[in-house]
């Protein structure tokens, strides 16, 4: 990426440009005036972007290397491929088997069986029969440039109903039972 | 008649003479339609002549697309079992509307449909139970369609086991949703009769230790319907739990037709090798709605890589290809013809 051609959009705020390689389709994401490109770790100074001089056909030049620490904290990003949202069917000592809606492109319902070990501790109560989850595979990839796979399984606490959710609930059942059931 | 089964799902699609015609549980085709409602106007049937829906129980795949036929059929009578008849279903059903909606199917979903396509047109929501007669017509040829189940010991296990399910602040305390029943107490099985014709229409009912419940109720039950079935839709999936030797020495005909939709996903997929084997050695005439296997969806290789990383097992439970069974028998007698499509199959 030495040289590489960067253009910059016009960044209304210098503090968060938005720029993008035209060489390699590739993400290039900018991190507090930092560029990291295509999640290598190759980084370019943004000094021209945030002098305000928004060209959209900015060539910036590397500064390396880079020996101070970045002003701001830079985090780990990541691609998800699939997703799905899942309802748990059954739990055992060490599995649960849920139900999957795939989230990322149509299809039939599946089901699958997971190991207790893929949950973390702090959700593992959560895991019960009609728990409400999301399994999403996909890429990690590190500030330091390593990608690695990641399956990440997500319980999601539904809200609770308020009384007068109840109280409505109970009216529509009450005219259901007056209306729909025979007579004796 | 026609069953419908494409892995994870069932209908039956009875003809009761007359051009009257009833519909057993449902399912989605390919189309994702209800099966049934496909099947029905690819013959031409008008929406009135349906005039039952029966609901054996209420498993997310014995209802798919339930809601949609009540719609369609308004002049139908609908039934579920007696064991869903509990003052906490309503409650549940309505309260669930209240949660944010999850894109995973529900059951509980279907029967809110359900319920509203009666409530608009003024319907009732019937019940069907042991030796209740769900629809009768007395001109010829006369046809009788009876519930054989669930027993009174059955819908009383069924309501408890609704109630410990539907608990609606535990649901609440532990901010989730409803949990798919596991079990079917409370099936409905259904004994058909028409003219010289009759069908036995097993559901889901497993066989039970105590003589009050599952086969063995219906088998001693004081009003057990007299002659035996030449077609049954063979229980639970063809499983061993729901199999009772004497419904096949009592209630069917030698090598009785059969019909069988296997239920391929779950972690062992039924029927198994071993099921097999026991109704071929039952009868030679036995048909299944789909090859059995474990369908998958197919997916790029590097997400197909993270599947077998990160879960024990995943299948698609009906995955193209949906198959249908056919029977057709005079019903003043004479012998089945059966007709399979799609990936259908004869049980060998």
């Amino acid at each position: 990426m030495t040289d590489a051609a960067v253009t910059a959009t016009p960044a209304p705020d210098v503090n968060r440009p938005s720029v993008r390689s035209d060489r390699e389709q590739s993400s290039v994401q900018v991190f507090g005036g930092r560029v990291r490109a295509n999640g290598v770790g190759t980084e370019w100074s943004t000094r021209a972007v945030e002098e305000g001089r928004s060209s959209t056909d900015l060539r910036l030049q590397a500064v390396t290397p880079v020996v101070s620490d970045p002003p701001w904290p830079r985090l780990d990003t990541g691609v998800v491929l699939q997703k799905w949202e899942g309802k748990v069917i059954a739990v055992t000592e060490t599995t649960f088997t849920a139900s999957l809606y795939d989230l990322t492109q149509e299809s039939v319902e599946e089901d699958a069986e997971f190991s207790l070990d893929e949950i973390s501790q702090s959700d593992r109560h959560l895991v019960a029969p009609g728990a409400v989850f999301y399994w999403s595979l996909g890429y990690r990839d590190s500030t330091t440039g390593q990608r690695t796979r990641e399956s990440v399984v997500r319980f999601r606490r539904l809200p609770t109903w308020s009384r007068r959710d109840r109280a409505d609930a109970e009216a529509t059942a009450a005219g259901w039972a007056e209306r729909l059931l025979p007579r004796e | 008649m026609a069953l419908f089964g494409p892995g994870k799902g069932e209908c039956v699609v009875v003809h009761l003479g007359s051009n009257e015609w009833m519909v057993v549980d449902s399912c989605l085709g390919d189309d994702r339609n209800p099966a049934a409602s496909t099947y029905l106007t690819s013959l031409g049937v008008a929406p009135e002549s349906v005039r039952l829906i029966v609901a054996s129980h209420w498993h997310d795949d014995h209802v798919g697309g339930l809601g949609k036929l009540v719609e369609q059929y308004a002049e139908a009578e609908v039934f579920c079992s007696a064991a869903l008849e509990a003052d906490e279903l309503f409650h549940l059903v309505a309260a669930a509307d209240q949660r944010p909606m999850v894109a995973t199917t529900s059951g509980v979903h279907e029967f809110r449909r359900v319920l509203d396509a009666l409530d608009d047109r003024d319907g009732t929501l019937r019940f069907g139970i042991a030796d209740r007669i769900l629809y009768r017509r007395t001109a010829a040829p006369g046809c009788e369609v009876q519930a054989l189940s669930p027993s009174d010991a059955s819908k009383r296990e069924g309501l408890e086991h609704l109630s410990t399910l539907l608990d609606l602040q535990t649901m609440a305390d532990e901010r989730r949703t409803v949990p798919r029943p596991l079990r079917n107490p409370g099936a409905v099985v259904v004994w058909v009769h028409v003219g010289d014709v009759r069908l036995l229409l097993a559901a889901d009912l497993e066989v039970d230790a105590d003589p009050r419940k599952g086969w063995l109720a219906v088998l001693d039950a004081a009003a057990a319907p007299k002659g035996r079935a030449g077609f049954v839709k063979v229980a639970h999936h063809g499983s061993e739990n729901g199999h009772e030797d004497r419904v096949w020495q009592e209630m069917l005909e030698e090598e009785v037709y059969a019909g069988l939709t296997p239920y391929l996903s779950g972690r062992t997929p039924i029927p198994r090798p071993t099921d097999v084997q026991r109704i071929v050695a039952l009868t030679p005439n036995c048909w299944m709605t789909r090859s059995p296997g474990t369908p998958k969806v197919k997916r790029d290789w590097r997400i197909e890589r993270m599947v077998d990383e990160a879960a024990l097992w995943l299948r698609a439970s009906e995955v193209g290809n949906a198959g249908a069974l056919r029977y057709r028998r005079r019903v003043t007698g004479g012998s089945w013809r059966v007709h399979a499509s799609g990936s259908a199959r004869r049980l060998t």
